[in-house]
């Protein structure tokens, strides 16, 4: 499989996750091969000793130690079956790492993922990824490949993988949400926290982890941890995908060290920081200008930039777009993508953005939103509505300038450009009553059951305005009640 | 402002919900007491007297609610006397009344049936003698009439209203045979009621009448003729200029002139 087009990918230093991408677009099963060599199964002690010795964490965002993971399912499985799931449905509109990876490199996060599995003696490996994207053609098009190559007489692991296509949402990310869909339920997150690693798939302890994860693993497997830890910062060595999107003329997915300099990356990609720099995506923080410019890529650096590095999600804002517009179009967005099962969540994070739009229409009040997030922080099954309130916190801090020139003036003079990317938004269902007007007597029995949408002229005859989804019973009803059988109902557009 | 977490109810007084839940309600009640009935022996001879009870008026309940279900009916036609308001209110009592009917009516053919005083046959076809026929004839006719009603919207789509009228209208046949059918089949009725039923009959009969009247005897509705100018052979008369400002620009211009 070769697809048509792919995410590009930059790199800073040397290639690992990204090495022979530079030459084509995917990487199938025989060019893997040839550049990682073939997979030699380990036992759990030898990659749990390899993965503590370079501290390697988890990729998702949460940077939760990979051995400790590794352990607990382990540990829960004892002598019984578990499951390896690979979180490929990142849900970020601004990442694209998970599906630059199981585009571009698939087999290497196969490798990393079988490589886990056969440790654990697990029953299969399941890749979770977003249904109907070329990640997930992609996918399984190298399982096939595997499956093949096996039948041709090479020695790949035997070990079932499954391929399961998720409906893409940003809540689906959340790992107690992920294990659901994959395991036929709505995917939303659960009331009561289950860790994947003791009930996952089936009931089955899980071990579940990012794509990245998977294909680091699989990376120090080959290296061997001195190798590996021949880059990066002592503390967490070898590299990171960052995804560069946003304001960056030159969007890309980028491999760096750690502890390459946030400038250094920004540069690559062509990027100017103007107003500021989101770290770790829309549940994340901003960085202004002047921090920006010396904070160091890896976990401890963008702490103490004040950010967090969480899935590696770099969106530079630029100089031409009015920030504060920016972050109510992202707040809007986070708060239509809450599942609607919490309470405050659902009715809270609506508020948050209309006060942010307030703000940046210039009539709101920079307290009024503050409380409105403080009603929705830290109440909720998942992290969404924290890390909601995180970014509009850090979006009030950050653009303080702006939002008091936009209070002065009512705009800071700059156009809302959607710099930030965000799905395009899905048209609710609207519906135009239509009149058979040679049928109408002018009864006027609309106009009582619909007040809002008709109106009587002088002659005593409707007109109509259009009927929002959430009417669709009480314009049935007009229509049922219309004594001369005049009126339908049709769907507007 | 309209917002979908406020809609507004209020002012069609339509929110049927309390209606609706209190029906549920009662339905249920009905049903639990009935089987906690069932439970003790002093509680089958109630049911007893329960179902010969509705034995001999499950009939003469639905009859009654048909009737008025019929006189609704044609009432929510009414617009002289009736506000847009009321007809509507008109038009949900009209379903109340025929969802009460429907009930007592299959409740009537259901027990007739199952004590056997009929064959299961004769719910459809007339085939236990004229008077239980006749009653067959209106059950038959109020199917019709019934799902018409269930389906009414439906029919606005289609291009052929007029169907729908036709159907629904059967129940201007179903209801006086039905009346036919209280009357004769089972006990006498007591003059009292056959009086009634008449007078129920001659006034549905005569708002019917004036109705199919008023359709016919509608005027045709074409737009009317507005009093244009006459033409006419009077000689051109050009009346002197308009001395009043036309246009603003105009006006600034005579100001400017007049200094």
């Amino acid at each position: 499989m070769i697809p048509h087009s792919v995410p590009r990918v930059l790199r800073l230093g040397p290639a690992r996750l990204t090495a022979g991408l530079d030459h084509t677009r995917r990487l199938d099963l025989p060019a893997h091969r040839t550049l990682h060599g073939d997979q030699v199964p380990r036992t759990l002690d030898d990659i749990i000793a390899q993965v503590e010795e370079v501290d390697m964490r988890g990729r998702g965002g949460a940077a939760f130690p990979f051995a400790r993971k590794l352990r607990a399912v382990s540990d829960a499985a004892g002598s019984g079956e578990c499951v390896v799931l690979v979180n490929g449905a990142e849900g970020e509109p601004a990442s694209s790492k998970d599906a630059m990876l199981l585009v571009r490199n698939p087999h290497l996060v196969l490798d990393g993922a079988v490589l886990a599995a056969e440790a654990l003696n697990a029953r299969e490996v399941v890749v979770a990824t977003v249904a109907g994207e070329v990640a997930e053609s992609s996918i399984t098009a190298a399982v096939a490949e595997r499956r093949a190559a096996n039948v041709a007489g090479a020695a790949e692991s035997r070990i079932g993988i499954r391929v399961v296509g998720l409906q893409e949402r940003f809540i689906s990310g959340e790992g107690g949400a992920l294990v659901r869909a994959v395991n036929g339920l709505e995917p939303v997150p659960p009331g009561r926290k289950r860790r994947a690693s003791t009930s996952g798939v089936d009931g089955l302890p899980t071990l579940l982890s990012n794509t990245e994860t998977y294909a680091q693993l699989a990376v120090l497997a080959e290296l061997g941890a001195e190798q590996y830890a021949k880059v990066g910062t002592s503390r967490e060595p070898g590299t990171v995908l960052l995804t560069v999107s946003g304001g960056a003329a030159n969007p890309a997915v980028v491999e760096a060290p750690t502890g390459t300099r946030l400038i250094d990356v920004l540069d690559v990609c062509e990027s100017e920081i103007g107003d500021g720099v989101l770290i770790g995506g829309y549940h994340g923080a901003w960085l202004d200008s002047r921090t920006a410019m010396s904070a160091i890529v890896s976990r401890e650096g963008m702490k103490q930039a004040g950010g967090s590095l969480g899935a590696g999600i770099v969106v530079p804002l630029g100089e031409s777009t009015c920030p504060v517009g920016e972050a109510a179009r992202v707040a809007a967005y986070l708060a239509a993508q809450s599942s609607g099962q919490c309470g405050p969540c659902r009715l809270g994070l609506p508020d948050v953005a209309r006060g942010l739009t307030a703000l940046a229409d210039g009539t709101g009040s920079i307290d009024a939103v503050r409380r409105s997030v403080r009603a929705v922080e830290r109440r909720g099954a998942c992290f969404h509505p924290d890390g909601t309130a995180r970014f509009v916190l850090s979006s009030l801090d950050a653009f303080e300038e702006d939002i008091a020139l936009h209070l002065e003036h009512g705009s800071c003079g700059r156009p809302v450009r959607g710099v930030l990317p965000l799905p395009e938004r899905e048209d609710e269902p609207e519906y135009r009553l239509d009149v058979d007007w040679t049928r109408c007597q002018g009864h006027g029995l609309c106009a009582h059951l619909l007040p809002e949408f008709v109106t009587l002229d002088d002659y005593g005859f409707p007109s109509f305005k259009t009927v929002p989804g959430w009417m669709l019973k009480e314009a049935n009803r007009a229509v049922d009640m219309c004594p001369a059988l005049a009126l339908r109902l049709a769907e507007a557009g | 402002m309209l917002h979908r977490r406020h809609p507004r109810h209020a002012p069609t007084q339509l929110d049927t919900r309390n209606i609706r839940l209190g029906a549920s309600a009662s339905i249920a009640a009905v049903l639990l007491s009935v089987f906690a009935l069932t439970l003790t022996d002093r509680g089958m001879e109630m049911l007893g007297r329960g179902v010969s009870f509705l034995e001999y008026y499950a009939g003469v309940l639905a009859l009654v609610s048909l009737t008025a279900t019929v006189a609704l009916g044609l009432l929510t036609t009414e617009r002289v006397f009736l506000s847009p308001a009321n007809r509507v209110r008109a038009q949900l009592a009209h379903r109340a009344a025929a969802f009460a009917g429907t009930a007592f009516l299959l409740t009537h053919v259901a027990l007739m049936i199952s004590l056997e005083h009929v064959s299961p046959a004769a719910a459809v076809i007339p085939v236990e003698g004229i008077y239980v026929g006749f009653g067959t004839i209106a059950f038959d006719a109020m199917v019709v009439v019934v799902i018409t009603g269930i389906v009414r919207g439906r029919f606005a789509v289609t291009g052929r209203p007029w169907v729908w009228r036709l159907m629904h209208a059967s129940a201007y046949v179903a209801w006086p045979v039905s009346i036919l059918h209280g009357l004769t089949a089972g006990r006498w009725a007591a003059s009292w009621v056959s009086w009634s039923y008449i007078a129920c009959l001659a006034a549905v009969a005569s708002a019917l009448l004036v109705r199919l009247l008023a359709t016919m005897l509608r005027p045709p509705q074409t737009a009317e003729w507005v009093d244009a100018p006459e033409a006419s052979d009077a000689p051109v008369e050009v009346p002197a200029g308009v001395n009043a400002p036309v246009s603003l620009a105009e006006a600034r211009r005579k100001y400017r002139e007049a200094g």
